[in-house]
């Protein structure tokens, strides 16, 4: 665990930006968005995804109620969306519009992530001159929070912006910079999308230079000489931050990262995209949820990290991915940060008075990082009011209401705490300060309302941020008349509690109807005996037996199991019945492969290698077999498969001799004992299921909207069952692989899902590339592993929310992703 | 004179011959779930248990129940156990062999079935 990434995502790119009116750019009507921490969903009435200027402002321009703007989706007070809002998620305008390696600036779409920038300006051996820690959030978001780094000398990223360009309520383009429409640069950059939709940016670059870490452990009271005698007034400490440790709170490690000609130490320029993040995720696990962990961090884990040289170039150390952070499911429990700002002469009794309400509190503070920025040059929302400390908390907390009170009432002390001493707190986090604790850290905000006042007079650009405190106490807004692509389902209103009822009573009569929601969780360690079994038929038909990742497989299939549990603990009653089941598919699949990893390794790849590598008519056949029995189980119970048929095709339908007679004779003989056993294990587990869970059932009853009669033409094993009076339906669909068609399908027809099974929560997984992050406005990773013969591609699991269920799958198939499967409980 | 058990063992290749002929002749390969199929996976576990019953009281080999059901459920783990255990080390690598050998002759004799049928 690297201490300084675990310190943290400091500036959270929120996305505030803004526009809409679907037109050319994708559009999706009414959709849940949500945050990194999952405490925030918020239903807007349009998600519009441009990609060029015009779309955005033909959207501002149009858009009729009010718009609020998305970028990485790593705020976490709601700051980019409110209820019913048309929501631009800028996302896909991200491209590099301008480039001066001579002048070191580029400009960019406000979309675009810092870490496509530096991917363009690494190889002219430039860096960014001021960024956040990690490289995932947008330009435009986080200018919108107006973010900040560990860069020494620096400050706000206000700081390294040239110019913006930004769109206004009215639709008008407009250019800004510190000497021109000053008011609204210096409104729009840490405005969190209150005065328009920041479209492009100019941004100050530095050389990318080599950076040697030096780290070292000391009280908290020495720590602002230190930093005021040996890191603020050198010019070679590019970047810097001291961690204090939780619980005492009386000690820090400071860590700089200094200019050095030394050769690096490590290879890659860029945090490599696809770097598994399991060790540093198990290190955060065993800090929060471990007693002890915080003492084992301080006193073992980070004397290892920090311990010997390491030379790395600037662009590595600016390059961290949030994945690093995230945990296995968010669930039950979520790590949020927030970030607090104290003039530098106030540190040490800002600390104290920190660690004092974080204990009394009883937080699970897991770190607690210090920044240093310099004066903030005029932004209206200033933060850093003089030369400030920045304290970035980074915590776990429970995801119930009580949790979330308990934390409102001790970031309210933390507030008072920060802005008694001549400080602040920030705004991208979640919105527990009063009005009065909002006005006493920013001081300027009545200048900011001002200024949104007459460059938005009708409130257009508005985010949950801004309705608790600009003209608090505003009425939600009726539901916008929809423009352009918008299609004519039911609208986004809250359901009438009498029909709700009636329709609710109807279906606890429908017999079947309800089946257990942590049953889609459940279900996935069986269909990785699915999934699993086709990777290993891909991957026979072109490499050799011995190759595949019989061991790796086993733990995978482990890993999944666990984290399915865990996605279900304390949620859902212990289900004995299917975790029985799954231990003993999972012990099978354990005992299968380990057999055939350990033979496979050591007899198989002695023959392969006496044939010369050449396949024989029998490893061809066993590819052939792998594939029949892949596309056998797709649809039918494993056990159904005929073993015996493949073991007489074996014999059948191959040479009895022939070239590579060793090898041949090996694989038949070695086929047959596979065969052979797994069609007598088959029998006997065909018999005790049957016994023990009867016949499986061949359909599931889901309630949705939109469904029309010409659709159900076309579906042959959809029926309708019962039509409601608010105009939904119950539909009969058929189960499996043939359940996702249906309802790619139905959700390509624009039908919407209120309930699948009684439920409101469903699994899915999709095979992506390994690099793609999760960036759909609706739905959330709950864990992701790589798919082991094909390092290119990872499966992820995504908890689908029912009614965003259409919008998921249709953002995944407009990808060309692969769904693999949803499970049907 | 043969033994009963190899006479019991000699009926293996016999009945995957005509097997061979029998689904490679009229039906072009084994079909999944067909009754030739069950019919010969089951008259060959018969031979062999019968094989099993014979030889364990010809060397007056007190099975267990356990191994009695081994021998018709996971006939590919139990008979070699079985094989070890009444013949000892040296005499069970032999009987391992040897199975091997009945079994190559037994699924070589479904292709010779099926190569004329």
């Amino acid at each position: 665990m690297r201490s300084p990434r675990l310190a943290a995502p400091i500036a959270l790119g929120v996305a505030c930006w803004c526009a809409v009116a679907p037109s050319p750019a994708l559009a999706h009507d009414g959709a849940i968005v949500n945050d990194v921490t999952r405490l925030n969903p918020i239903v807007v009435d349009q998600v519009l995804v441009p990609t060029t200027i015009e779309e955005i402002v033909d959207a501002v321009r149009t858009h009729p109620g009010p718009v609020s703007i998305g970028g990485g989706r790593f705020s976490q007070g709601g700051q980019t969306a409110t209820e019913l809002a048309l929501q631009i998620d800028m996302r896909r305008f991200d491209d590099v519009v301008a480039f001066s390696k001579e002048r070191k600036e580029i400009t960019v779409q406000a979309g675009i992530t810092w870490r496509k920038i530096q991917d363009y300006i690494d190889p002219h051996g430039l860096s960014l001159r001021i960024m956040q820690s990690y490289a995932n959030f947008t330009v435009g978001g986080s200018l919108s929070v107006n973010v900040h780094g560990r860069y020494v000398g620096q400050g706000p990223l206000v700081l390294s912006v040239r110019s913006i360009r930004i769109v206004l309520a009215d639709g008008t383009l407009v250019d800004a910079s510190p000497t021109k429409n000053a008011e609204i640069f210096f409104g729009a950059i840490g405005g969190y999308g209150a005065m328009g939709v920041i479209v492009e940016a100019t941004l100050a670059l530095a050389d990318d230079v080599r950076v040697e870490r030096r780290s070292q452990v000391m009280p908290v009271a020495d720590y602002r000489k230190f930093f005021v005698d040996t890191i603020r007034s050198n010019p070679e400490v590019i970047f810097h931050n001291a961690d204090v440790y939780p619980k005492a709170f009386d000690t820090v490690r400071a860590t700089s990262y200094v200019r050095t000609d030394k050769p690096v130490t490590v290879e890659h320029r860029l945090m490599p995209a696809n770097r598994s993040y399991w060790v540093d995720r198990m290190a955060l696990r065993i800090i929060s949820e471990l007693p002890g962990g915080q003492a084992f961090r301080q006193h073992v884990l980070d004397p290892i990290v920090f311990h010997g040289d390491r030379v790395e170039w600037r662009n590595y150390e600016a390059s961290y991915d949030v994945r690093e952070l995230e945990p296995v499911t968010r669930r039950n429990s979520t790590y949020v940060l927030q970030e607090y700002f104290v003039p530098v002469d106030r540190l040490e009794e800002f600390v104290g008075a920190m660690g004092r309400i974080l204990n009394r509190h009883e937080v699970n503070t897991i770190n607690v990082s210090i920044r240093h920025a310099n004066l903030d040059p005029g932004t209206l929302l200033a933060w850093a009011k003089t030369e400030v400390f920045a304290f970035v908390l980074y915590y776990k907390q429970g995801t119930s209401e009580a949790d979330r009170r308990e934390v409102g009432a001790w970031t309210r002390e933390l507030i008072d705490a920060a802005t008694a001493r001549g400080g602040a707190y920030y705004l991208p986090y979640q919105i527990h300060a009063t009005e009065q604790q909002f006005r006493a850290a920013y001081p300027r905000a009545e200048e900011f309302f001002a200024l949104k006042a007459r460059l938005d007079p009708t409130d257009k650009f508005r985010n949950k941020l801004w309705d608790a405190y600009y003209r608090k106490g505003s009425e939600t807004p009726s539901r916008p008349a929809a423009t352009g692509r918008v299609e004519p389902l039911p609208p986004l209103v809250p359901p009438d509690p009498a029909v709700e009822k009636r329709v609710a009573a109807a279906l606890e009569k429908v017999k079947g109807y309800r089946r257990d929601e942590e049953q889609t969780y459940l279900t996935l360690p069986e269909w990785l005996l699915v999934y699993y079994p086709a990777e290993y038929a891909a991957f026979l038909k072109a490499r050799p037996a011995s190759g595949f990742p019989y061991f790796g497989s086993i733990a995978q299939f482990w890993g999944y199991y666990w984290d399915t549990y865990q996605a279900t603990r304390g949620k859902y009653p212990f289900n004995w019945g299917h975790h029985v089941m799954v231990l003993v598919i999972g012990s099978s699949y354990t005992v299968e492969n380990g057999i055939k990893g350990a033979y496979e390794n050591l007899v198989g790849r002695l023959t392969e290698k006496i044939a010369g590598r050449a396949r024989t008519q029998e490893d061809a056949l066993a590819a052939d077999v792998a594939q029949d029995y892949v596309d056998f189980i797709r649809a039918e119970p494993w056990y159904e498969f005929s073993f015996l048929r493949a073991l007489k095709q074996l014999w059948a339908e191959t040479d009895l001799f022939g070239r590579h007679m060793v090898r041949k004779w090996e694989r038949k003989l070695i086929l047959s004992a596979e065969y052979l056993v797994k069609a007598q294990y088959a029998t006997l587990i065909k018999i005790a299921s049957k016994a023990a869970y009867g016949d499986s059932e061949t359909e599931i009853l889901a309630r949705m909207d939109g469904v029309t009669d010409g659709m159900l033409r076309s579906e042959a094993k959809v029926k309708a069952l019962e039509r409601f009076e608010d105009g939904s339906a119950l539909l009969s669909l058929p189960r499996y692989d043939e359940f996702r068609d249906a309802v790619e399908r139905l959700a390509e027809e624009g039908v919407r899902f209120r309930e699948i099974a009684g439920n409101d929560e469903i699994l899915l997984t999709c095979v992506v590339p390994a690099t793609w992050d999760y960036e759909l406005s609706a739905g959330s990773v709950l864990f992701e592993k790589p798919v082991l013969t094909d390092p290119q591609h990872k499966r992820i699991a995504v908890l689908a929310p029912v009614p965003s269920l259409h919008l998921i799958l249709r953002d995944l198939l407009d990808r060309d992703f692969d769904v693999e499967h949803i499970y049907d409980y | 004179m043969a033994k009963t058990e190899t006479k019991v063992l000699a009926l293996l290749p016999v009945l995957s011959l005509i097997f061979g002929c029998l689904e490679y002749g009229p039906l072009r390969g084994p079909e999944r779930g067909s009754v030739l199929l069950t019919v010969h996976a089951i008259v060959s576990l018969v031979v062999v248990y019968a094989w099993f019953w014979i030889d364990a009281r010809r060397r007056s080999y007190k099975a267990s129940v356990v191994l009695r059901a081994a021998m018709l459920v996971v006939t590919v783990v139990a008979l070699p156990y079985y094989l070890f255990r009444s013949r000892g080390f040296g005499g069970g690598m032999k009987g391992l062999a040897s199975s091997v050998l009945v079994f190559a002759l037994t699924m070589a004799a479904y292709r010779v079935g099926s190569f004329f049928a």
